[in-house]
């Protein structure tokens, strides 16, 4: 660690000869944060409540980082620029031709500035980014603490980072869900045999407001606002939301369910008036966990999704392909699309963790949220706990929506995380 | 036992350092699990106290998603604390 005055010459300096324009990026960031030094057997940077490196031995860590890019790369990309340590572990490989680093925030890269060394800021082979990079570019490592302090125009491509990290835990879920799907395909053969498929909906409602509803946390505030616009318009419930509506008087038009996992078969026990649903279709994947089929009291459409494993294990039955990519929720909105809706109003999908809770009052596997998050921004701006995950669905939502043309697309739940493409109603809560 | 606990230990670690939040989590389970076996079979509370501060601080940590400062705590903390006691004794009962 160096004396603060030592800094405001040197590094700045040297990014003002090389990069102007980051400089003067740099100089303009709030700080927006308590920072400190640790006082720990080697001392770092804290941010917030966080550090910024290990404070044990910032070395090991940092070749540990390096070790993602191999050893022979000429070219090599680092998110977040921590206290450089990673920086130098891979600039002192011979082979590596070009290094470009990436800020994350500008705050914590101008404050790592003030209290430590960066002579790898010298070195001809470094490019210095800021706000250009919003993918992830391979090969690469992070200095993790700088990407989960990454500044609000950064928190995409921090979600890109932290879903590419993630990449081997989500095939291996994927090879599991697959065992599942398999299983349920095999029991649900007579239904899938005999059920009406989703393309005698394409169409349906042409013209329709259609309202998509979820049961996140904000489900409690926007159901007075939903109740006398219902009427008007088409239901379309994912499994989540179906108990939550009954309890408050309204019969979805249509309710989604695709999941292969057991935990599904909570939402649809017990249901206190089953004779309401007896005409209102489950609109259903092929590998629906099997005693959610056998739970539903009403009438069944079964329905394909555009991802790898129904493509693979069943391509042809059934014939309608619905757009999914992770959640419900990406079903039940294509749904909405594929039967015609002019406009389709989001309810109650959040995407993170208003209150720190995980759904609606009274949904069964509703729970305090704990353990590992991020946070993302809501409606309002306020920064909101999410998951990676619930992020990810957010993100893939977004796109989808980028793709869709002549529908308009809205969304209540001022507590529910921002998401571009989808208008918030005008006086909705 | 020690050798599994510790190579479980690493990992979490090193999962953390890499920012791969999701795996590390994963792994922590079963390292939580492992202490609280050993502590349950072994019946020491000497020992159960040994490892509490520690744990107390991760628990912490991971709440406000500080996981360099866990990976620390594993490494240099929980990983000696297991080789002094666990690799050196073994669990009285087993």
């Amino acid at each position: 660690m160096r004396a603060r005055v030592e800094f405001l010459v040197e590094p700045l300096e040297q990014i003002q000869r090389r990069w102007p324009e980051i400089a003067a990026a740099l100089a303009s960031a709030q700080p927006g944060r308590t920072w400190g030094l640790t006082q720990t057997p080697v001392p770092t940077l804290r941010v917030g409540e966080i550090n910024i490196t290990s404070c044990y031995d910032r070395e090991r860590e940092a070749n540990l980082q390096a070790s993602r890019i191999p050893e022979a790369s000429e070219e090599a990309w680092v998110y977040g620029v921590a206290l450089g340590d990673l920086q130098r572990a891979l600039l002192s490989r011979p082979a590596l031709q070009r290094l470009h680093v990436v800020i994350m925030s500008r705050a914590v890269a101008r404050k790592s500035f003030e209290v430590a060394d960066h002579p790898w800021l010298a070195d001809p082979r470094v490019t210095l980014h800021h706000g250009a990079v919003d993918d992830v570019r391979e090969p690469f490592a992070c200095a993790p603490a700088s990407v989960w302090t990454a500044e609000r125009d950064r928190q995409s491509l921090r979600d890109r980072l932290l879903t590419a990290l993630a990449a081997p835990m989500i095939r291996a879920f994927e090879a599991r869900q697959e065992e599942s799907i398999k299983r349920a395909l095999a029991v649900n053969a007579a239904h899938l045999s005999s059920d009406p498929d989703v393309e005698t909906l394409r169409g349906k409602h042409a013209g329709a407001e259609c309202y998509v509803i979820a049961a996140g946390p904000t489900f409690d505030e926007v159901v007075e606002w939903l109740r006398p616009r219902v009427a008007e318009g088409v239901v379309v419930a994912v499994n989540t939301a179906v108990l939550p509506l009954l309890r408050q008087g309204i019969v979805p038009d249509y309710v989604v369910a695709v999941d292969p996992a057991e935990a599904l078969v909570k939402h649809f026990e017990g249901i206190p008036t089953p004779h309401v649903l007896a005409d209102v279709p489950l609109v259903y994947a092929p590998g629906l966990h099997p005693r959610v089929l056998a739970a539903w009291p009403g009438t069944f459409v079964k329905a394909n999704l555009g991802v790898p494993v129904y493509q693979e294990l069943c391509p042809h039955n059934p014939k309608g392909v619905l757009f999914a990519s992770g959640t419900v929720t990406h079903v039940a909105v294509d749904l909405g699309v594929w039967m015609g809706a002019r406009r389709l109003c989001l309810v109650a999908a959040d995407f993170c963790f208003p209150h720190s809770k995980s759904h609606a009052a009274g949904v069964t596997t509703s729970m305090p949220v704990t353990g590992p998050k991020i946070f993302t921004t809501d409606v309002s701006g306020r920064s909101v706990p999410s998951t990676l995950n619930l992020v990810g669905y957010r993100d893939e939502l977004v796109r989808y929506v980028e793709r869709v043309e002549g529908v308009e697309f809205t969304r209540v739940g001022r507590r529910g995380a921002a998401m571009e493409g989808f208008e918030f109603v005008e006086g909705a809560p | 036992m020690s050798a599994q606990l510790l190579t479980q230990i690493g990992a979490a670690a090193t999962h953390f350092r890499l920012g791969e939040i999701s795996m590390a989590s994963e792994v922590m389970i079963a390292v939580v699990d492992g202490i609280q076996a050993y502590l349950t079979a072994d019946g020491d509370p000497d020992n159960a106290r040994a490892f509490m501060p520690a744990l107390e601080m991760i628990v912490d940590a991971q709440q406000r998603g500080d996981f360099l400062l866990v990976a620390d705590l594993l490494d240099y903390e929980v990983g000696p604390l297991v080789n002094a006691t666990i690799g050196s004794q073994g669990p009285k009962s087993a």
